[in-house]
């Protein structure tokens, strides 16, 4: 469990009144990472959503058969920085990771598990309603943050 | 025009009660677009909800060529097909188009007006929950989609 007013801090949570904050707070936690550390990968299921509160982490997509030790294989497509949420298709069906992430710096972040937040869910469509919104709109500031990177690449 | 049982038929829709249709339909429109039109235009404010009902749509985005800022390159990344919803911008903040759009061949497209659809939502919070799933959810296939592109652009820069 983590204090509301910690959560408080990000915009993602901004829309929820003091009920609902508590009850996403009683089902986080806090957790420091050492650099170097994979949180999660791609194809997976989609079982945490995280927040950066601080430290760096990158995330990366694979092109093919993956060995571990060749590198060519493994291609940035973000990051996130402090006060950022990721891992967001934990929020969105079907819950599947679409990238891997991995920790650049030692990092603390904060964690909800996906299934807890489905059961709050479950009880409060306007809390599911708040928090879905705010994960599409991440998705869309994403989608137009990798067209630019696109754009780079093709220009 | 736009009927309920037209709008029932869209998987996007197809939670919606038969009142929620009605009104829906009321806030519709069929269009017709020739191969090459510009549907919308990237940067420009989201007015609309569009599914493509037959032909095919190209989504693309325009970047400035190097020392000539009187050109400009397009860079196709998406194709709408037939029973896909684009446009969904129209019902995130800050309600504006990350990209533009022009059918590749004649089309036919149902347009929902925006506003319409966001004062619903504002109305009824199962409409608005079951509305924002489905728009979250082609988000993110919009960016798995466009995220391998980015990846394969970029292996096939380091061969």
């Amino acid at each position: 469990m983590i204090s509301p007013e910690l959560l408080r801090y990000y915009p993602f949570f901004h829309s929820l009144d003091d009920t609902q904050l508590r009850a996403v707070a009683t089902i986080a936690e806090e957790e420091t990472v050492e650099a170097g550390v994979t949180l999660f990968s791609e194809g997976q299921p989609a079982e945490v959503l995280y927040f950066l509160e601080d430290g760096h982490v990158d995330l990366y997509h694979t092109i093919g058969e993956t060995n571990p030790s060749d590198v060519r294989k493994w291609i940035s497509v973000g990051e996130i920085n402090p006060g950022e949420p990721f891992s967001i298709s934990a929020l969105i069906e079907p819950y599947i990771l679409s990238s891997t992430a991995r920790v650049s710096r030692p990092s603390r972040i904060i964690k909800i598990e996906a299934k807890l937040l489905r059961t709050l869910f479950e009880k409060d469509h306007k809390l599911a309603y708040l928090l879905t919104y705010k994960a599409a709109k991440a998705v869309i500031e994403r989608l137009h943050t990798t067209h630019i990177q696109l754009a780079a690449v093709w220009a | 025009m736009v009927t309920p049982e037209l709008l029932h038929l869209y998987p996007f829709f197809g939670f919606l009660s038969s009142a929620n249709l009605k009104t829906l339909a009321k806030i519709a429109r069929e269009e017709a677009f020739e191969s090459g039109s510009i549907i919308f235009r990237e940067n420009e404010h989201a007015d609309w909800l569009y599914i493509l009902v037959k032909g095919s749509v190209d989504l693309f985005f325009t970047i400035e060529v190097e020392y000539h800022p009187e050109l400009h390159k397009e860079l196709l990344f998406g194709v709408i097909n037939p029973g896909e919803l684009f446009g969904i911008s129209a019902l995130i903040e800050p309600y504006i188009l990350t990209s533009s759009a022009r059918a590749s061949k004649p089309s036919q497209i149902i347009e929902i007006e925006a506003s319409g659809l966001l004062a619903l939502c504002n109305e009824d919070e199962d409409l608005a929950y079951g509305l924002i799933r489905q728009v979250a959810k082609t988000s993110i296939e919009r960016l798995n989609a466009t995220r391998l592109q980015l990846a394969t652009a970029w292996s096939t820069k380091w061969v």
